[in-house]
């Protein structure tokens, strides 16, 4: 992979905020909310067009619930990205955890909480050998996390090749207990969103990540310890896919080796939509919170007008297309050169 | 830094939105073009009027299929007896691959049955399904002189180069689980597929729409979660619609709801059950496979629908039965004992092998299991143990001659 070409000087991160306030031109907010502003329309069209069933609040609630494990599962795709990698892997070790907890909470009726850490273990492993490959041995990240991801999927239908069901019952009643009208397990992604928000946009840390994201070698001039912080961005993410299977386990209530297959697509689709909104041309967890729910109300309104299976999927891939090709074509009009991201 | 804008600054801001604005406005459009064709979006919908509901007699008719299905079934033979001897140390081969319990258990049944009469079977194929190496894997049995072969839930079509390799070899290809119950297609008869050895899917989808009807007095509002071109999921999906049309035309009616197998098919699944849990008029969802269910119990629970809408399925896999054992929305899974289903792929096999006719139907057995007899089932044990004591294995080793 190259390092960033027609890269945009200076900024490595959200905006630098000035010491006096200046309100945002028309411009900077529509690159900045595009993607809002179209989820926005979708809504409102929905809304007119199937009242009665779009404009719910048990629609939305249900929306909401349903994507938090793959708005997590984004978030884990998108801290490896943020530094300049590809973590395809995330499903993978998703996967694994995820069966891990049902043949030692659904099978065999061992203590929730003993089988998260035994799944955060895993993961943290995981991370760490693959933080070796890629930033030690210095392979490719995609190669690795594919190849990786891919083994750990069939690790997953080693360990069981059935779907199991019957997690502890307090454990699904608290991941589903609604709060303020939307299941824990969602008031759990929107915490980790914030906290990533903060993390990336607000700290040292953050900024010196982007930076390593940006510009490997400048990075490294800069005095910056590039290989810990990928490594800590690797690891980091096989981490918060152990959260997502924890969180699966107690949503589905039920651990199938098959499902990780069908979130790894939809996981990256949301992570690199996601790159067009709130810090254009570049991921962040406010990007991918939009674009995935963006793209499920899409899903959602479609089935409501009765368009399903293959509209559904055209409609999936239209809008990934569509949302970058006019952030792109935007930022091309305004006479910036468009920062595609591209991990090294 | 921005400064206030002026008018000439406000022009450029203005032309350089147009693409957001037109692109808003593309958006509209296909909304409402969207509306035009929505009333057309959604095939097979039956009306739903009128108050006559299910008379006694089809009533009765009804119990006691159910009655039937629920119980321990028993075996019958496909076809006339015929023997089996002289076949030791031929071998077959299997393209498939045990990942998943559906799989293990049939590849435990053929390499039962192949094993009765002498004959070793490899197992060989691609998890993912991927075409060249299953056509690969077809080239080398072809080379390694197999005696027969047997797909396992493949289409013949889709391997067909391979396929015909083995015909020009003279090796006959047994299909299974491709639709209900009959002969080899013109099609796949052409690629050298001498028989089909599966169970009649259209039976799972009529019991449990029987079972529905019978609970509801034959007042359904369903939607049919299906895989559209899928022959097994047609056929299931069949089976259901075919009852409520024969039992309840005017009182029960059904929506199809199209899942494509891909990459969104968890979310397709995922929003299909959250739209059908949003219509308050819906009390039955049916997808064709039950494992579709993992993905609808959490939106029924979001939409506080789980005591309004019943599941009901077919395929009996573990964490649905759990699931039914439960009480949960799922209230009826139709199973088929997949090992038994192993060896009358071999039965077909056999007769292949030694010339006599195929069997159209090999009398395969489907049991109901419901919120009434999933306590009699031990979960924990093999799931062969769930359809009863029959010892179909010293059946068909009997209608070998080998017993």
């Amino acid at each position: 992979m190259t390092a960033l070409s027609e890269a945009p000087p200076a900024r490595t991160g959200p905006p630098a905020r000035s010491r006096r306030f200046t309100p945002p031109s028309w411009e900077d907010l529509g690159k900045r909310f595009g993607v809002v502003g179209v989820w926005i329309v979708l809504i409102v069209i929905f809304g007119a067009l199937k009242p009665s069933e779009f404009l719910t609040l048990s629609n939305f609630q249900t929306m909401f619930d349903s994507q938090a494990v793959l708005l997590v599962l984004s978030l884990a795709f998108v801290v490896s990205l943020i530094s300049g990698d590809f973590d395809l892997s995330v499903a993978g070790v998703f996967s694994i955890d995820l069966v891990t907890i049902g043949v030692m909470n659904m099978q065999d009726h061992i203590n929730p909480l003993y089988a998260f850490a035994v799944v955060i273990g895993v993961s943290l492993f995981v991370g760490i050998v693959q933080a070796f490959l890629i930033v030690k041995l210095g392979l490719s990240s995609f190669v690795v996390t594919l190849g990786t991801g891919t083994a750990f999927m069939g690790v997953a239908y080693g360990i069981t090749g059935e779907s199991l069901s019957g997690v502890s019952h307090d454990y699904g009643a608290f991941m589903t207990y609604p709060l303020l009208g939307f299941q824990v397990s969602f008031w759990i992604c929107v915490a980790l969103v914030a906290v990533l928000w903060y993390v990336y946009g607000y700290t040292p840390l953050g900024r010196r990540l982007f930076f390593v994201g940006a510009n490997r070698n400048v990075a490294r001039l800069a005095g910056i310890n590039v290989n810990r912080l990928r490594a800590g961005s690797l690891i980091t993410g096989s981490l918060m896919a152990a959260g997502a299977a924890i969180l699966t386990a107690g949503y589905l209530q039920e651990a199938d080796p098959t499902v990780a297959s069908n979130f790894l697509l939809p996981a990256v689709s949301g992570a690199l939509l996601g790159t067009t909104c709130i810090w254009p041309g570049r991921p962040s967890p406010g990007g991918t919170f939009v674009a995935t729910y963006f793209l499920v109300t899409g899903y959602t309104g479609l089935e409501e007008l009765g368009f399903n299976g293959w509209v559904q999927q055209v409609f999936y891939g239209v809008a990934l297309v569509a949302a970058v090709g006019v952030s792109a074509f935007a930022a091309r009009k305004s006479g910036a050169q468009a920062a595609e991201f591209v991990p090294q | 830094m921005n400064s206030s804008p002026g008018p000439a600054r406000t022009l450029r801001t203005a032309r350089r939105l147009r693409p957001v604005v037109r692109g808003s406005c593309v958006l509209a459009a296909l909304g409402l073009m969207l509306s035009a064709c929505s009333s057309s979006g959604s095939s097979g919908d039956s009306a739903a009027s009128g108050s006559a509901s299910v008379s006694a007699a089809q009533l009765s008719e009804i119990k006691a299929d159910l009655k039937a299905a629920e119980g321990v079934p028993t075996w019958k033979a496909g076809g006339p007896a015929f023997q089996a001897t002289g076949l030791a140390g031929k071998k077959a081969f299997l393209l498939g691959t045990p990942s998943n319990q559906f799989a293990e258990s049939f590849i435990t049944g053929v390499t039962e049955g192949f094993k009765a009469v002498g004959m070793s079977v490899s197992v060989n194929g691609s998890a993912d399904s991927v075409t060249s190496q299953e056509v690969q894997d077809i080239d080398n049995a072809v080379q390694a002189h197999v005696s027969v072969i047997i797909l396992l839930a493949i289409v013949p079509q889709s391997v067909a180069t391979g396929l015909q390799e083995a015909k020009a070899a003279g090796i006959p290809v047994i299909e299974t689980f491709i639709g209900n119950p009959g002969l080899p297609s013109a099609g796949d008869k052409a690629l050298g597929v001498v028989a089909d050895a599966t169970y009649p899917y259209s039976e799972t989808g009529k019991l449990a729409a029987e079972w529905e009807i019978e609970q509801t007095g034959g007042k359904i509002d369903s939607v049919v979660q299906q895989f559209a071109g899928q022959p097994p999921s047609d056929a299931t999906a069949a089976g259901w619609t075919d009852a409520l049309k024969q039992y309840c035309p005017k009182t029960c009616s059904y929506s199809d709801d199209n899942v494509t197998e891909g990459a969104q098919t968890v979310q397709q699944i995922q929003s299909g059950a959250q739209v059908a849990a949003q219509d308050s008029s819906v009390n039955a969802i049916f997808p064709v496979y039950d494992y579709q269910m993992a993905y609808m119990l959490p939106e029924l629970t979001a939409a506080t629908a789980s005591n309004r809408i019943n599941l009901l399925s077919e395929n009996a896999d573990l964490a649905q039965m759990q699931e039914l054992s439960q009480g949960t929305s799922v209230k009826v899974d139709v199973g088929n004992p997949v090992q038994w289903d192993g060896w009358a792929a071999v039965d077909e096999a056999l007769r292949a092998l030694k010339g006599v006719p195929v069997s159209a139907n090999e009398q395969l057995p489907v049991r109901l299991f419901d919120t009434d007899n999933i306590k009699s089932v031990n979960l924990t044990a093999n799931p062969a143990s769930w359809y009863g004591g029959a010892d179909y294995q010293a059946d068909y080793e009997k209608l070998w001659g080998l017993g």
